[in-house]
C-alpha cells in the first residue's frame, strides 16, 4: 500500500530556521552564512573583516568545525562574541545547532552575526539556518573549475567572494572561465575578488555594511 | 556524509507518518540534479540512519529528476541532462531553475500489513 506524502525532506530543519530568523530578526542583526572549502580563506575572511570594520561594527560569530576550537581561538583575538560549535561528525550546520549557539550570544549587542559554516561546498547549501544571506566563497588555488563544480551555493549564494586573488600570478586559474560559469549558473549573483591576507576585502566589506545601513533606515 | 545527513533528516519525517502497526518496505524520495545525491550513497545512508528504529529494513527509492534550464533569449524553459546544455535556438548563456527539488513523496507499506518492530 502506498501513502502519498508531499513533504520537504528538510522540513524540521527548515522550521527551527524559521525561529532562528525571527530571533535574528527582532534583535536587529543582519546574519550570513558563510560556505566555503576547507582551506578557501573562511577564518582570514573573518580576521580581515575585523580589522577592516571591526570599529564600526559589532560583529558577532558562530563558528562550525567537525572538531577543535582553533577557528574560535583565532577569531576571539578580535572579537568577544565568537561562539564554537562542534558537529561530530557532522558536515554541515543545521539550524538546531545555531539555535543553541544564539543562546550564547548577546544578540542585542550585534549588528552582524557572520555564521563560519563547516568547510565544504556541497552540504551546508541545503540547510537553511535562519540567516539573511548566503555568502560562497571560493579561492584561486582551489582551480577555476569549482563554481562549475558547485552550481548549488553559486545559485543559492547574494555574494560570492573569490579569494586569494594575489596567488593569481602563480596558479593556473582562467578567471574568464570562472566568471562565465557563475553567470550562467546565476545571473544575479554579485562576485567580488578579495584576498583576505593582504587585507583587500573592501567589496566585502561595503557590501556587509550596505545591509546594515538598509536595517537602520527601515 | 551528504546522503547521510538528508538521510537522518528523513528517518524523523517517515517515523512522523509511518503507521505504528505497518511494516515499512520503502520511500520514495524526488532529487533535482542541483542536490547532488548518488543514489547508492543514499542506500548505504538509509540503511546506517535506520538501523535500531522502527523502519530499519525499508529502501530508499530515489527519483533523480533532469535539470531544468531556462534561455534568456527565446524565454522557453527545457529539461537536460547536463547543466550546460545550450537551448535549440543557439543559446548558450542557459540557467538552471527549480533543480533542487528534495522532497519525500511517498511511504510504500509491506503486504499483507504487519506489526512494525
Amino acid at each position: 500500500m502506498d501513502i502519498p506524502i508531499i513533504e520537504n525532506v528538510l522540513k524540521l530543519n527548515d522550521e527551527v530556521a524559521s525561529i532562528n530568523r525571527k530571533t535574528l530578526k527582532d534583535a536587529g542583526v543582519y546574519t550570513v552564512d558563510l560556505i566555503g572549502s576547507p582551506g578557501s580563506g573562511k577564518t582570514s575572511l573573518l580576521e580581515a573583516t575585523f580589522k577592516a570594520i571591526g570599529d564600526k561594527v559589532r560583529i558577532g560569530v558562530l563558528v562550525g568545525d567537525l572538531t577543535t576550537a582553533r577557528d574560535a581561538t583565532r577569531i576571539a583575538k578580535w572579537c568577544p562574541d565568537v561562539v564554537q560549535i562542534n558537529t561530530g561528525k557532522g558536515c554541515h550546520l543545521d539550524a538546531n545547532q545555531v539555535r543553541q549557539g544564539l543562546d550564547r550570544l548577546k544578540l542585542d549587542e550585534l549588528d552582524i552575526l557572520i555564521i563560519e559554516n563547516v568547510g565544504n561546498l556541497i552540504c551546508p547549501v541545503g540547510f537553511d539556518l535562519g540567516q539573511d544571506a548566503k555568502v560562497g566563497l571560493f579561492s584561486i588555488a582551489e582551480g577555476d573549475d569549482k563554481a562549475a563544480k558547485h552550481p548549488y551555493i553559486v545559485q543559492e549564494a547574494q555574494i560570492l567572494l573569490l579569494n586569494k586573488m594575489d596567488l593569481l600570478p602563480h596558479v593556473t586559474f582562467d578567471l574568464e572561465l570562472f566568471k562565465e560559469d557563475v553567470a550562467r549558473i546565476n545571473p544575479k549573483v554579485s562576485l567580488q575578488q578579495v584576498s583576505a591576507t593582504q587585507g583587500l576585502i573592501a567589496p566585502w566589506c561595503d557590501w556587509l555594511l550596505s545591509h546594515i545601513a538598509q536595517d537602520c533606515t527601515v | 556524509m551528504h546522503e547521510f545527513s538528508l538521510a537522518t533528516s528523513l528517518v524523523d519525517l517517515v517515523l512522523k507518518h509511518c503507521p505504528q502497526d505497518e511494516e515499512l518496505e520503502s520511500i520514495t524520495v524526488e532529487a533535482g540534479p542541483m542536490r547532488g545525491i548518488d543514489p547508492q550513497a543514499m542506500q548505504w545512508a538509509w540503511q546506517a540512519a535506520t538501523d535500531n528504529t522502527a523502519i530499519t529494513g525499508s529502501k530508499v527509492e530515489l527519483i533523480q529528476q533532469p535539470w531544468k534550464l531556462h534561455c534568456p533569449d527565446c524565454h522557453t524553459d527545457f529539461v537536460a541532462n547536463d547543466m550546460f546544455t545550450n537551448c535549440s535556438c543557439g543559446c548558450q548563456k542557459t540557467n538552471p531553475i527549480d533543480s533542487d527539488t528534495l522532497r519525500l513523496v511517498r511511504l510504500t507499506l509491506k503486504e499483507p500489513a504487519t506489526l512494525c518492530t
